[in-house]
């Protein structure tokens, strides 16, 4: 290698170990910043747990929900079914990514809190009242977190081969059958990607969260909770507990869909 | 009966236009749709499978008309370029995926004989991505066939192999349709491969069907100079200079080449001809070939064991002959060196401008 290319390289390899650390610096300062004593206190506090419990609970259910209502979009999006309105579809579907959380809590306060759209019919009709439910966190972390799903579900189904789905066809499926049969199993990988990614966003989610529904509290609402009332010790506890949670599944879910995909390959 | 009878078919992809394509083939025939790229080939066999609308025509298989009818339902096999082999199912899931859609009887005896004829045994739990590119030729084939279509379409189903593979499986595939007595269309841009596969040919240029016949009447008599030229035919033009029987003289850019047929004095007339009934030599020698020349090698071109020599006879005319290597060695064919070539007047197609 010519010293050229040698002092290229070394200023690349630089600038990308400045990249990683600095993502990896706080994560790590979090996690060794803490009193290991005050981890197992912020753990053996019932209401710590609760919090980062709901956490996962709902995040979950909204990557779920995420592939549910998310796959069929994708799917159409990916076809290019929308024709002329495909740019406005797309543009809607990513709007989330650029509205501040907070606003986009307003914005669902407009529709599902007692006196929104969608709310005040629940209300009126079936004395169903969504602010300050588990249904209303789950609304707000999908809102927020739905264009990851979207976005990887759509390049997954983009990704097969047109000619895949002929070839099925002419062999007798119909579009229905060429769907579940072809173009979903050989987009799994994307839809996993999707649903992590989904999974990740809504775990962390507060500004949207928290102004439908302080209660029932998740983790980040807990950790801000004990910000403002306790001290940044506390804080900084249930903050590591939850990363550590985090972590623990993000990395478990990578090795599962890691595994799988090796197993596709193979 | 006609198996497919496609009458006046036009489609659209994208900005390309078919326009009214006509033809039809027979039970067991085997019709090979040539043409460069861009010529329209994909865009045809993709409205036949019902992959693209047709704006307007009629497509008719064994009396039905199916112009409209789902790609599903229209009982065409189709070999893609890339053979789209499902590469998330083993071979054996491969062949069986269409016995789920379609009714077959004996769906166990139809697998277990393709398998046997395509000699597939021992590559039934394998995965598409670890195949050959002649296994996955296979596997597509038997594939499309279990289901027992009534025509089956190839789009330049040997593009991804080695030139020496080419040739060898686009034969294996005209066996298999040949023993499977199906009607097939067959796309490709190779002539060699087409005069392999081909029953009869039917020439494409810019989405218009240019000359439909045998290899022989395509390659020896073909009625327009695009037909020639994708036939790589010698191509020129002249005027009768003197009519002797059956016999013409044409003045073609100031030389005088003989051909057969009936034209009158000053008719304009184009002359072609196939660049291997060009025999090249290094001294004048006495034949019985009406046509004789002198040139000079203008240019080689190899392409395996034929060179292509493009010869310069003045400064309007070249003609190009075909060669075998070892000819081209013995004749010290170079750059510039003076050369003798002729051709017999029978070798000659001509037709009236």
């Amino acid at each position: 290698m010519k010293i050229k290319d040698r002092i290229f390289k070394s200023i690349l390899m630089g600038i990308g170990l400045i990249s990683i650390l600095f993502i990896f610096l706080p994560i790590l300062r979090l996690i060794t910043y803490s009193n290991p004593s005050l981890i197992i206190d912020a753990i053996k506090d019932q209401s710590t747990i609760n919090a980062i419990m709901n956490s996962i609970a709902f995040s979950l259910l909204t990557a779920v929900f995420a592939v549910i209502f998310g796959t069929p979009l994708a799917y159409l999006m990916a076809k290019k079914s929308f024709g002329r309105f495909e740019g406005i579809v797309e543009a809607v579907s990513d709007i989330p990514l650029a509205v501040p959380h907070t606003v986009a809590g307003i914005a669902l306060l407009l529709i599902y809190g007692r006196d929104g759209t969608i709310g005040s019919l629940f209300y009126k009709t079936l004395g169903i009242k969504f602010t300050g439910t588990s249904i209303v966190i789950i609304i707000a972390m999908l809102f927020v977190s739905f264009p990851f799903f979207i976005d990887a579900a759509r390049e997954g189904f983009k990704n097969v081969d047109k000619a895949l789905e002929n070839a099925s066809r002419s062999l007798g499926a119909s579009i229905f059958s060429t769907f579940f049969l072809i173009n979903l199993p050989l987009s799994t990988q994307s839809i996993l990607t999707g649903f992590l990614s989904t999974w990740a966003r809504a775990i962390s989610e507060f500004g949207a969260v928290v102004i439908l529904a302080y209660y029932p509290m998740t983790a980040p609402v807990k950790i801000y909770d004990a910000f403002t009332q306790y001290n940044l010790s506390v804080s900084i506890a249930i903050a590591a507990t939850l990363l550590m949670f985090s972590l623990a599944i993000f990395i478990a879910l990578k090795i599962l869909t890691r595994e799988r995909n090796g197993n596709a390959n193979r | 009966m006609e198996t497919l009878t496609v009458r006046n078919i036009s489609a659209k992809n994208g900005t390309f236009e078919l326009s009214k394509v006509s033809f039809s083939i027979k039970g067991g025939e085997i019709l090979v749709v040539l043409g460069q790229n861009g010529s329209g080939k994909t865009t045809l066999l993709n409205s036949i499978a019902g992959f693209i609308p047709v704006m307007s025509g009629t497509i008719e298989l064994l009396g039905q008309a199916i112009t409209n009818a789902l790609p599903e339902e229209r009982n065409i096999g189709y070999i893609f370029q890339n053979l789209a082999l499902f590469p998330h199912r083993s071979v054996k899931k491969n062949i069986l995926y269409g016995t789920r859609f379609k009714k077959i009887e004996k769906v166990k005896e139809s697998f277990d004989s393709l398998v046997s004829f395509f000699h597939l045994q021992t590559l039934l739990e394998r995965m598409p991505s670890s195949l050959s590119g002649g296994e996955r030729q296979k596997v597509a084939l038997a594939r499309a066939l279990i289901v027992d279509p009534k025509v089956l379409l190839l789009d330049e189903p040997t593009s991804q192999l080695s030139p020496l593979e080419k040739e060898r499986v686009s034969l294996e595939i005209k066996q298999s349709i040949k023993a499977y007595g199906k009607s097939a269309i067959f796309v490709t841009h190779s002539l060699e491969e087409a005069y392999i596969v081909a029953d009869r040919i039917l020439v494409l240029e810019q989405g218009r069907m240019l000359q439909i016949g045998t290899p022989e009447e395509i390659f020896y008599t073909p009625n327009s100079q695009s037909v020639a030229e994708i036939g790589e035919v010698n191509v020129v033009q002249g005027v009768v200079v003197e009519a002797d029987g059956n016999l013409m003289k044409i003045d073609v850019n100031g030389i005088y080449i003989w051909v057969i047929g009936e034209y009158n004095k000053n008719d304009l007339v184009k002359v072609f001809i196939r660049p291997e009934e060009i025999t090249l030599s290094k001294t004048l020698t006495k034949t019985s070939a009406r046509n004789n020349f002198e040139g000079a090698v203008e240019k080689t071109v190899n392409r395996g064991v034929l060179s292509r020599i493009k010869i310069r006879i003045n400064e309007r005319v070249t003609l190009n002959a075909i060669v075998t290597r070892q000819s081209q060695n013995e004749l010290e064919i170079s750059g510039g060196k003076k050369i003798y070539l002729s051709f017999k007047i029978t070798s000659i197609h001509s037709i009236k401008m």
